[in-house]
């Protein structure tokens, strides 16, 4: 697999995996990676946009106009079912990834 | 609900996908200012740190609009998908729910399909489809016109400044068609049918032996070896398709000819009785001729020249060579025209006529269909009010309408393209022969492919009328109303409409078929100069080898003239050398003896050769002079028989008989006036004519007509009985003299109308069709008019209406719209009609007599229609228009 298909798909499975516990809007997503992350991974604007809308386009997630807390209009993403099946495909993906390299990289 | 919903058209998202990726950077960048400003930056600062966080937003926003289109098309397309199948179930089910008016829908449809699908197959198969020619659009004949009568044969001299045009052709070849070359030394001889051509014939078509190769200029010139190229056909036929054909000898006319090639199949389509081409090897003597008019001229167009550039140099060339001959008329013009065009001839024009008055038909059925859904749509103006109700858009209305007429039409063309193909064999098979290619007709791609299209275009002309006004605004009222379909009972201007588009189209058709059958009653009327009925003809044929001495050929003729005139049953016998309507004519020139004429001044004539009793054979009258007689032999003075009309262009003023003229070079004395025979067609006027004795027939001339004449009987019996005694009677003279291609006059009359009595037919099948389908259209909606007037009927009748007002009422709603109708009917009629301009005779496109007979016709039939459903409103018993409530 090429690195850069293994960044998308881990981008993918990021995004994916935030909006698998309910809905969130653009920046909500960068905030909940970074916070999970402890702000080690940030995920630049000008990548986030561009693959929630082509996940959207793949019908791996819908989006939909609502109001923040604040009472700002904001378009929220949800995931779809078959977003969710990309999902653990990506996961599992990364895992045998993560499995292969580790030894490589970081040899006990 | 959103129009637009039901009308997403990808375009219209643009603004809107834009807009939504430029409303989510937006918010993006607050929250992001938002969040650095509580982390202690300034406004100014923390929205420059925003917006570079997204790096170059413009390609960024760029990106995400274009999957957001993506997204938005996809997602229309399946939503579209989604409706359109949504919209075919629910059609279907309502076709289920209603068989009756499904299966008058689509039978009425597929006849029209079907029908309009077989005339367009004809149409493609002898015009269209491609011809088996190398760019077959650059491939021209040559017309000249002398005198200002058009023809297609050039002298030597003439084809030589053709060629020598090279700026402006390719290639030229002269073509000498019909030549007949009698084959021997096979089982059974037989003459066949061939073309004589220039070397350069095959590069002008720019078409290629399948086997074999093509001729070469060297096989041209005269006194070479004689070499032949046969078609696939009398291949197949003849020689079992062997390919060793190629480099066999046959004698033909007595002489070896080498076979050097067979052309492919589909060069069969062009002539089925030409068998073979054979060089023309012309001298050069013949080249530079200035008289004996013979062959035809086709050539390739030079690259880049246009046809209109083609037909100067063609009429350069003819203008050049009267001018080297001063004796020759001056009055010469020429013209190119395109192969393609003179081969098809007016078959394309037949065949649009044609197509159009199937178009009308099926247009008249469409009509028919619309109104039926018209009727349905009222019915169902409930069931749509509630889907209206529970929030179904207009457009989406109207599609689930038309998804209905696309259901109908569909299922009309399937059934529709198995008519085709049966009426296709029909058709091929009641066509008149020699149309060229027709056998070819079928049901293939490009014909399924437009019955496709006419069925779409049928389902958005059945669909879209009723469509629009079942979706409209008076859905509201039928659900306040109870639904009861109060909305078709009022004036209904729109049904109207269509019963008097109906009555116009079919009044089309009527008028369309009334001319040609007045045609054919005048065609019928025409005296053809000779009494038809119990003559037979057959061909006769001296066999070359023997042959050779004109003074035996005569005596030949004569004792077979003897042998069949004592045959019994036989009432006279005669020879000539070409029956009428036959199209073997041959004609010449001439002159009064002693006046010397220009060019200009010569009276074109038709000549043949006869026997003495001929004319009396032929039944026809002799009006002044004398008969032929054996004494004008090839020793006594030459005489000749003209026609009425030949004597009246030669001598105008005077009696013919006595006179002499000049034909050919010779001198001969007029010895009798016969009258005028239709040669050439019935339609056509007589051709100025000129009979001479056979037993004075040159050599020459023999070899032209390949020493064949027609025996012609004229019979107690019916004719047919006599062929074999006719048979033995000419054996007994010479058993290897044949008697072939025997027939009536009366066949050989009505083959000559076979074409226009085809089309006649047709026309005529046509029109009933449409007449009917119309009075049928037009009982649908009287009846219908009566069935929603029901109460109110009973209610007037209750009231004590006169039966006398209640049938004008019904009446004039069934009238009105079919006078409406006839009047535009008329109108289109005129319009049209030239159409037919050259298939007439004897009455004229506007014929008045025509148009009223066929507005009578079609008022009686409407009438008719109407009164059926009137009577019925007649017994409407108050008491239960009013139950019914």
């Amino acid at each position: 697999m090429p690195a850069t298909d293994r960044l998308h798909g881990t981008l993918d499975a990021l995004v994916l995996k935030a909006l698998s516990l309910e809905p969130r809007h653009g920046f909500g997503i960068l905030r909940w990676i970074a916070d999970r992350t402890d702000d080690i991974v940030r995920v630049e604007e000008g990548s986030l946009y561009p693959a929630l809308y082509r996940m959207e386009r793949d019908g791996w997630l819908v989006a939909e106009w609502g109001v923040t807390d604040q009472g700002r209009r904001a378009k929220f993403y949800s995931i779809t079912a078959k977003g969710r099946r990309q999902l653990t495909a990506e996961t599992r993906e990364l895992a045998t990834f993560i499995a292969a390299i580790t030894p490589v990289l970081l040899p006990a | 609900m959103s129009r637009s919903r039901s009308f997403s058209w990808s375009f219209l998202n643009r603004p809107q996908v834009e807009a939504e990726v430029g409303d989510e950077f937006a918010f993006h960048v607050d929250m992001t200012m938002q969040m650095l400003v509580a982390q202690g930056m300034s406004m100014a600062e923390a929205r420059a740190e925003a917006v570079r966080r997204f790096g170059d937003i413009a390609v960024v926003a760029a990106e995400c609009q274009r999957f957001g289109r993506q997204r938005d098309r996809s997602r229309s397309r399946a939503e579209y998908m989604s409706e359109l199948k949504q919209d075919i179930a629910f059609a279907l089910r309502g076709l289920r729910r209603a068989p009756g008016f499904a299966i008058t829908a689509i039978v009425t449809l597929a006849l029209g399909i079907g029908a309009t699908a077989a005339v367009f197959s004809a149409l493609y198969a002898v015009v269209l489809s491609p011809l088996p020619f190398a760019d077959a659009n650059r491939v021209v004949q040559f017309e000249v016109t002398r005198r200002g009568s058009p023809e297609e044969i050039f002298t030597g001299a003439e084809i030589s400044a053709l060629r020598a045009r090279t700026d402006a052709f390719s290639y030229v070849s002269a073509v000498r068609r019909g030549a007949g070359f009698t084959l021997t030394g096979v089982d059974v001889p037989e003459v066949i049918g061939g073309m004589l051509v220039s070397a350069d014939y095959f590069r002008v078509l720019g078409v290629s032996p399948r086997i074999g190769r093509s001729f070469v200029d060297s096989d041209d010139h005269p006194g070479a070896p004689h070499v032949v190229i046969m078609s696939d056909r009398f291949w197949k036929a003849r020689f079992a398709g062997d390919s060793s054909i190629v480099g066999r000898t046959l004698r033909l006319e007595d002489e070896p000819y080498t076979v050097i090639g067979v052309m492919p199949p589909d060069f069969d389509a062009f002539g089925a009785d030409n068998k073979f081409w054979a060089p023309l090897q012309l001298s050069a003597a013949q080249l530079a001729s200035h008289s004996g008019r013979s062959l035809s001229v086709i050539a390739r167009l030079a690259p880049g020249v246009t046809l209109a550039r083609a037909s100067d140099a063609a009429r350069g060339a003819v203008r050049l060579t009267a001018q080297q001959n001063p004796s020759a008329s001056q009055d010469v013009s020429a013209r190119a025209r395109r192969y393609v065009d003179m081969i098809v001839g007016d078959y394309r024009q037949r065949l649009l006529v044609l197509l159009g008055a199937v178009g009308l038909v099926l247009l008249i059925a469409c009509v028919n269909v619309a109104n039926l859904l018209l009727a349905r749509g009222t019915v169902r103006s409930r069931e749509l009010a509630i889907r209206a109700a529970l929030g179904a858009g207009r457009g989406r209305l109207v599609r689930q309408l038309l998804a209905e007429s696309l259901v109908l039409a569909l299922a009309g063309a399937i059934v529709g393209v198995a008519i085709a193909f049966g009426l296709v064999r029909v058709l091929v098979s009641l066509a008149p022969s020699g149309v060229p290619r027709l056998e070819h007709a079928g049901v293939n791609g490009v014909v399924l492919a437009f019955t496709f299209g006419v069925s779409i275009v049928s389902s958005i002309v059945i669909g879209l009328v009723p469509s629009l006004r079942n979706a409209g605004p008076a859905l509201q009222t039928s659900l306040r109303e109870g639904g009861r379909g109060s909305g078709g009972a009022r004036r209904d201007p729109l049904r109207a409409f269509l019963v008097a588009t109906e009555v116009a189209l079919a009044m089309t058709l009527l008028t369309g078929s009334g001319l040609l059958i007045r045609t054919a009653i005048h065609l019928q009327q025409v005296n053809p100069g000779f009494k038809p009925t119990n003559l037979m003809t057959a061909r006769l044929l001296l066999p070359p080898g023997r042959y050779r001495d004109v003074a035996l050929i005569a005596q030949t003729y004569d004792q077979i003239h003897s042998a069949a005139a004592q045959v019994p049953g036989v009432q006279r016998a005669a020879l000539v050398s070409v029956v009428p309507l036959t199209h073997n004519q041959l004609a010449t020139s001439v002159a009064p003896e002693g006046r010397s004429l220009s060019a200009d001044e010569r009276v074109s004539a038709d000549f043949r050769y006869a026997s003495p009793n001929y004319f009396d054979t032929m039944g026809m009258p002799l009006v002044d002079g004398r008969d032929f007689a054996r004494t004008d032999d090839g020793s006594a003075p030459k005489v000749g028989i003209v026609s009425a009309s030949l004597a009246k262009k030669l001598w105008p003023t005077e009696r013919a008989v006595g006179k002499r003229l000049e034909v050919m070079g010779d001198k001969i004395t007029v010895v009798g006036v016969s009258g005028d025979v239709h040669d050439a067609a019935l339609n056509a006027p007589p051709a100025p004519t000129l009979y001479m004795p056979f037993y004075q027939e040159p050599a020459g001339m023999w070899n032209v007509t390949g020493r064949s004449l027609v025996l012609v009987t004229r019979t107690i019996p019916r004719p047919e009985t006599l062929f074999s005694a006719l048979q033995k009677a000419v054996v007994s003279v010479d058993p290897s003299v044949p008697l072939t291609d025997e027939g009536s006059m009366s066949d050989i009359l009505s083959s000559s109308m076979a074409k226009a009595r085809f089309n006649t037919m047709l026309l005529v099948t046509l029109a009933a069709i449409a007449l009917v389908l119309a009075s049928i259209g037009v009982y649908g909606v009287v009846a219908y008019f009566v069935s929603q007037r029901t109460r109110e009927i009973g209610v007037r009748m209750a009231l004590g209406a006169a039966p006398a007002h209640i049938w004008r009422l019904v009446l004039t709603r069934g009238l009105r719209p079919i006078v409406w109708g006839a009047v535009a009917g008329a109108a289109l009629s005129l319009a049209t009609a030239r159409l037919l301009r050259e298939q007439l005779f004897g009455v004229a496109p506007d014929d008045p007599t025509t148009l009223l007979v066929v507005a009578a016709l079609l008022l009686a039939v409407a009438v008719l229609a109407t009164l059926m459903p009137a009577r019925r409103a007649m017994r409407v018993m108050p008491s239960s228009a009013l139950a019914a409530e």
